[in-house]
């Protein structure tokens, strides 16, 4: 006779995805960026991005070890990390959120704003809200949010990347102070090569110079099913057509500024984007047309940081108005109505 | 970072594909099993009638009893030619006790004399496919003007219904002629695009049959369609709407093969088409059986290691109902039951990458609804006891699929907290919920 056999409510399957998936996944399309921005900008990048990872998963571990954690045993920290079902720490979030926050800070910050940004980004941007899956804005865009108004003067100062081809003797000059092209763009009117745009020999973010690595991660993410594709395909079309008709150079407005970033990294992030499909329509088209506004109009050279956050606040109102109602008829047997109507 | 071992690993395909390539091959046919139980009803407290007692000798073919009394009536036939020894309660894989018949084979297989519809004297055409033992709607059936037959396969690995396209497509057709002659109905298959040789098989059959249609459709459609049919027209009912849906009825391809084969060769509805599928299986197939066969010789049929079993169900791992027992037999298509067997086997996984997590709105489970629902934000309201509002919400929409519960990184129990949503608004409070539509009765 056969053994006892297991009776528990369907389903039974599961396509073995975790969440652990979705961060790690962003996580790999960062590397891109990682190389490419460690080759312009050299050791800084690297100093940046390693301090802020690294704060963000200690400001996350200390932060559920003291309110969270029930029963943390100090005697034996690290079984109680690995074994805790509260300390999440090593889901890869906050690695993801610590990271993100990197890439948007130039690369001359000093070592501390980093840190600060990142602590301020999960224990304000995220666990103020209750962690993962409550936070209303983009923990990464908090901390960035929150560093350009507290210290606009290193934020705002921009560093020419090291141009290896250049340097005499292997003689690196140091760094030498430049503005975005968005910035050039909007002071001065200069245009910047599309070349220099793409592969990103320009000054800016840590993360956002360069449009061949963000596009690369990109498809990475896409191919991999971790975002869809409405909401960088909106806000990216809606940027387009905004620049087109209002007489802007679109392919300038594209490429530039973090707007590629934003697209495929920080507008998409899950937790704080729109479930519905018509919601990711509707919030990339928003995104991008506020993004527009600030670049083409406000005072502002770069507004994609804050047209996320903007239309994070709205992701609830989105969704509560983009689902179907079943008060108005529209949830009803799904195939059936449409075939006989 | 230990959370990257589930990154890598998480596109195992489960089950595996090699089980679709063999699901493709030809379907076999079952010999007849040792000994079959044939359930008297379809609920304890159904009535139900038994002309047969211990010790009395049966053949294949042979009436033994009813389901039900009086005009709705269904018969139940000997699956298999032997000897009646046991009469009683035994276990049914849907409710626990239930009166049925066992019998034991005499390995001879001895047929009834079979007699179609013209020589049985019969007038009404669906009374004697009642007394062929073919279960369906027969309450409804002079109502309906549309009948939906669904071709798509829902469950993973399942195709039985596309394999019966292809090998009997002409008797599927036939049987749909038989069934909307009387009431003057159209038919709409319902074919997934990527289902594209059984479009074609259909298409040609359709070119020469009147009021029939093929439809494409995008995603596949669960077998609880039907369900939703009934239960939408109850309460429509009640509340005294008309609705075009009130005259459509989902009814299955295989039902259709036994009303061709009952209405000109006069064989009762005895055998039983069905994918066999699962890691526990080592031959996954589709085979035709004989009612009533336990469930364990089944698997022993299909190559399948009776010791490692560990989960059974009738049904597809999706939506599939979970067994306690081997020695339950594989009951008919009662009233329409979609009685394929899964025999699907995967320990759960322990780990700790796996354990329940809060939901990252990633809108997975929205993007596969097949009823365009929210999943997320319904077990949301019900966790939160908020019923009122997750059925303005659409809870009773629900399908009750699974792919919500497949897709979710988090491994939130979607489908069991809506279920458990719909049993609270219909004031139950069991927390045993397998699958709240009655799938097995009309």
């Amino acid at each position: 006779m056969s053994g006892k056999l297991i009776v528990s409510s369907p389903p039974f399957l599961r396509n073995g995805e975790t969440t652990h998936c979705l961060m790690f996944d962003a996580l790999i399309a960062c590397a891109p960026i990682f190389f490419f921005s460690v080759y312009f900008f050299g050791v800084d990048a690297f100093i940046i991005m390693t301090l802020s990872v690294l704060t963000a998963k200690i400001t996350e571990l200390v932060i559920q070890v003291l309110f969270k954690a029930k029963n943390f045993d100090f005697n034996n920290p690290i079984f109680s990390v690995m074994e805790s079902q509260e300390i999440t720490v090593m889901d890869g979030s906050a690695a993801v959120t610590g990271l993100l926050l990197a890439l948007t800070l130039p690369p001359s910050v000093p070592w501390w704003m980093p840190v600060v940004g990142s602590a301020f980004a999960i224990a304000v941007g995220k666990h103020v809200f209750g962690g993962l899956g409550y936070n209303i804005f983009n923990p990464a865009l908090v901390g960035r949010a929150f560093l350009l108004a507290a210290w606009p003067t290193h934020m705002t100062t921009w560093e020419r990347p090291v141009n290896w081809f250049a340097a005499e003797g292997g003689a690196v000059v140091d760094a030498v102070t430049t503005a975005t092209p968005l910035g050039m763009m909007k002071m001065d009117g200069q245009t910047t090569p599309l070349l220099d745009l793409l592969v990103g020999n320009i000054g800016g973010c840590i993360g956002e110079t360069s449009a061949i690595a963000i596009l690369l991660g990109a498809a990475y993410l896409l191919h991999k099913g971790t975002i869809k594709w409405h909401i960088p395909f909106f806000y990216l079309g809606t940027v387009l057509i905004f620049a087109l008709v209002t007489g802007h150079n679109p392919v300038f407005h594209l490429l530039s500024g973090g707007l590629l970033l934003g697209a495929f990294f920080m507008a998409t992030d899950v937790v704080t984007s729109p479930v519905t499909i018509y919601g990711r329509v509707i919030f990339g088209i928003c995104v991008g047309l506020i993004t527009m506004v600030i670049r083409c109009y406000g005072g502002y050279p770069e507004g994609v940081c804050y047209a996320i956050l903007i239309m994070n606040g709205f992701v609830p109102l989105i969704d509560r108005y983009t689902r179907k109602n079943v008060a108005k008829g529209e949830i009803d047997i799904p195939l059936v109505n449409k075939i006989l109507n | 970072m230990d959370g990257l071992i589930p990154t890598f690993r998480r596109r195992e395909r489960i089950p595996p594909i090699e089980h679709e390539q063999m699901l493709n091959s030809p379907s076999t046919v079952m010999p007849p099993p040792v000994r079959v139980i044939l359930p008297l009803q379809d609920t304890p407290e159904d009535p139900y009638e038994i002309f047969v007692a211990v010790g009395d000798p049966v053949k294949t073919g042979q009436e033994i009893g009813t389901i039900g009394k009086g005009d709705s009536a269904l018969s139940v036939h000997a699956t298999v030619s032997g000897e009646v020894v046991e009469v009683g309660e035994m276990f049914h894989p849907l409710v626990q006790h239930v009166a049925s018949v066992k019998i034991e084979s005499d390995g001879r297989d001895e047929h009834v004399a079979p007699v179609n519809y013209k020589d049985s004297g019969i007038s009404d055409p669906f009374a004697f496919l009642r007394k062929m033992g073919v279960p369906m709607g027969f309450q409804r059936i002079h109502a309906i003007k549309t009948f939906f037959v669904n071709i798509t396969e829902f469950e993973f690995c399942f195709n039985s219904r596309e394999r019966l396209i292809l090998e009997r497509g002409e008797r599927v057709v036939e049987g749909l002629r038989l069934l909307a002659a009387p009431t003057g109905a159209k038919a709409v298959f319902l074919v997934e695009k990527r289902q594209k040789n059984v479009y074609e098989v259909l298409k040609s059959f359709c070119s020469v049959t009147s009021n029939v249609d093929v439809r494409l459709v995008s995603k596949p459609y669960p077998d609880t369609l039907r369900e939703l049919i009934r239960q939408k027209v109850i309460t429509d009912q009640e509340n005294g709407v008309q609705s075009p849906v009130h005259q459509t009825m989902v009814i299955n391809p295989d039902l259709l093969v036994a009303i061709h084969d009952a209405y000109y060769h006069g064989q009762p509805f005895i055998n039983e088409f069905l994918s066999i599928v699962g890691s526990a299986v080592r031959t996954p197939q589709n085979v035709w059986i004989r009612t009533g066969t336990l469930l364990s010789d089944v698997i022993r049929y299909a190559g399948g290691n009776i010791e490692n079993t560990r989960r059974v169900t009738i049904g597809g791992a999706l939506m599939g109902r979970p067994q306690f027992s081997l020695e339950v037999p594989v009951i008919r298509k009662a009233r329409g039951i979609y009685a394929a067997i899964a025999l699907t086997f995967q320990e759960e996984r322990k780990s700790r990458f796996y354990r329940r997590g809060p939901c990252v709105r990633c809108g997975k489970c929205v993007d596969v609804c097949p009823a365009g629902l929210v999943p997320n934000e319904l077990a949301d309201l019900v966790e939160h006891r908020c019923f009122e509002e997750a059925k303005n919400q659409g809870l009773f929409s629900c399908l009750e699929c699974g792919l919500c519960y497949y897709v979710c990184p988090s491994i939130v129990p979607l489908v069991e907290l809506i279920k458990l949503g719909k049993l609270k608004l219909k004031g139950r409070n069991s927390l045993l919920v397998f699958n709240s539509y009655r799938t097995h009765s009309y």
